[in-house]
């Protein structure tokens, strides 16, 4: 689940617009998939599935999504393409995949159901 | 972007004052009831939700299917009272779903004490002597996990289960699910909706968890639409929307 949010982060836009349906807010879920990981990180941790390296790297993926600016155009599919925040976003989820030792790609979200109400 | 739909406490209806004509042996695990100035007449069984408490309240779901005689009526203050829950939110969702027209939802009780008010097509009320309670016996019945809508279980099961159905449904079907909490996912500019996410018995996030997104008006009308985390192997799914209620 969390490689899935970090790659799904990670992935140019095109694969993110790709990887999802079509009637979902494409900027939302890619930030959702990483948020919703997120939260496994401190039971993570205390297991040992995660070192040091590792949570400092992802925290640095939250605290960049946290920090992200008051701009509309933010929640746009466009602005996956254009906006620094996302290719700063997509450059700090490649390093922490880098420090979990897993490979940027493929993109896949094996676990999640999207339903349309 | 809007904010996720909230339940609405029970507004007072020309209806709650109606007399009652509520059945003197209540007929346990049905429930119907009339709407007479629309066709909104529901009626359905009720299925016991595996894991729940007896003292909890069961919500229960009703296909407005069949219509029903004129003389089949219930008074919503008996069913109410009949609820073992403390759940506030519960309670007022309930009272306000009654008068839904697509969907009646009902919450009765069905553990240690018989269900107050809960109609069956009703001869006048009788002064005599009352009769004796029905014994409560535990129901029996056996259904598939993820057959129809009842506990997160199902979702996870099935996440079919959530086409068409609006998040005052499902929080409602689904929402005294033991083990599975609410809340909201906000990061910072980005407003995600809904979530129940399931723990384990140390307190641990397991990562299944539920989430309802409720659009936006910038994207597709601000249609929402579900996201079931945690179903294994299952890529994402596309399922026709129901007509919005």
């Amino acid at each position: 689940m969390l490689v899935d949010g970090l790659r799904l982060l990670a992935a140019p836009a095109r694969e993110q617009i790709a990887a999802l349906p079509d009637y979902v807010i494409v900027t939302h879920e890619v930030i959702s998939a990483f948020s919703n990981a997120y939260l496994l990180v401190p039971q993570l941790q205390g297991s040992g599935h995660l070192d040091a390296p590792a949570v400092l790297a992802l925290e640095k993926v939250d605290a960049h999504i946290e920090a992200a600016p008051p701009d509309d155009d933010l929640e746009e599919n466009e602005s996956l393409e254009t906006h620094p925040f996302w290719a700063e976003a997509r450059r700090l989820a490649a390093d922490a995949l880098r420090q979990l030792g897993q490979p940027v790609g493929p993109l896949e979200l094996r676990s999640v159901s999207f339903v349309k109400r | 972007m809007a904010d996720p739909p909230r339940i609405q406490p029970h507004q007072p209806h020309r209806y709650d004052a109606q007399p009652a004509e509520v059945s003197p042996t209540p007929t346990r695990g049905i429930v119907s009831s009339t709407l007479r100035t629309t066709a909104s007449i529901a009626l359905g069984m009720v299925d016991a939700v595996p894991g729940m408490a007896n003292s909890l309240a069961n919500v229960v779901t009703v296909p407005v299917a069949r219509a029903l005689g004129s003389d089949f009526r219930f008074r919503t203050e008996n069913v109410i009272s009949g609820i073992v829950t403390s759940d506030p939110e519960i309670l007022r969702g309930a009272r306000s779903a009654q008068f839904g027209t697509e969907l009646g939802v009902f919450v009765v009780s069905l553990g240690t004490r018989p269900p107050l008010g809960v109609g069956t097509r009703a001869p006048p009320i009788r002064p005599a002597a009352p009769a004796p309670a029905p014994a409560v016996v535990p129901s029996t019945a056996v259904r598939p996990v993820g057959s129809i809508l009842g506990t997160a279980l199902d979702v996870m099961a099935n996440p079919q289960l959530l086409a068409g159905r609006n998040l005052h449904e499902v929080r409602l079907m689904i929402g005294r699910t033991p083990g599975w909490t609410h809340g909201v996912m906000t990061r910072s500019r980005f407003h995600l909706g809904w979530t129940f996410r399931e723990t384990n018995a140390a307190g641990n996030l397991t990562g299944r968890m539920i989430q309802y997104h409720p659009g936006s008006s910038r994207h597709f009308r601000g249609a929402p639409y579900w996201k079931v985390s945690g179903v294994p192997d299952q890529p994402p799914i596309r399922i026709p929307a129901a007509a919005a209620p």
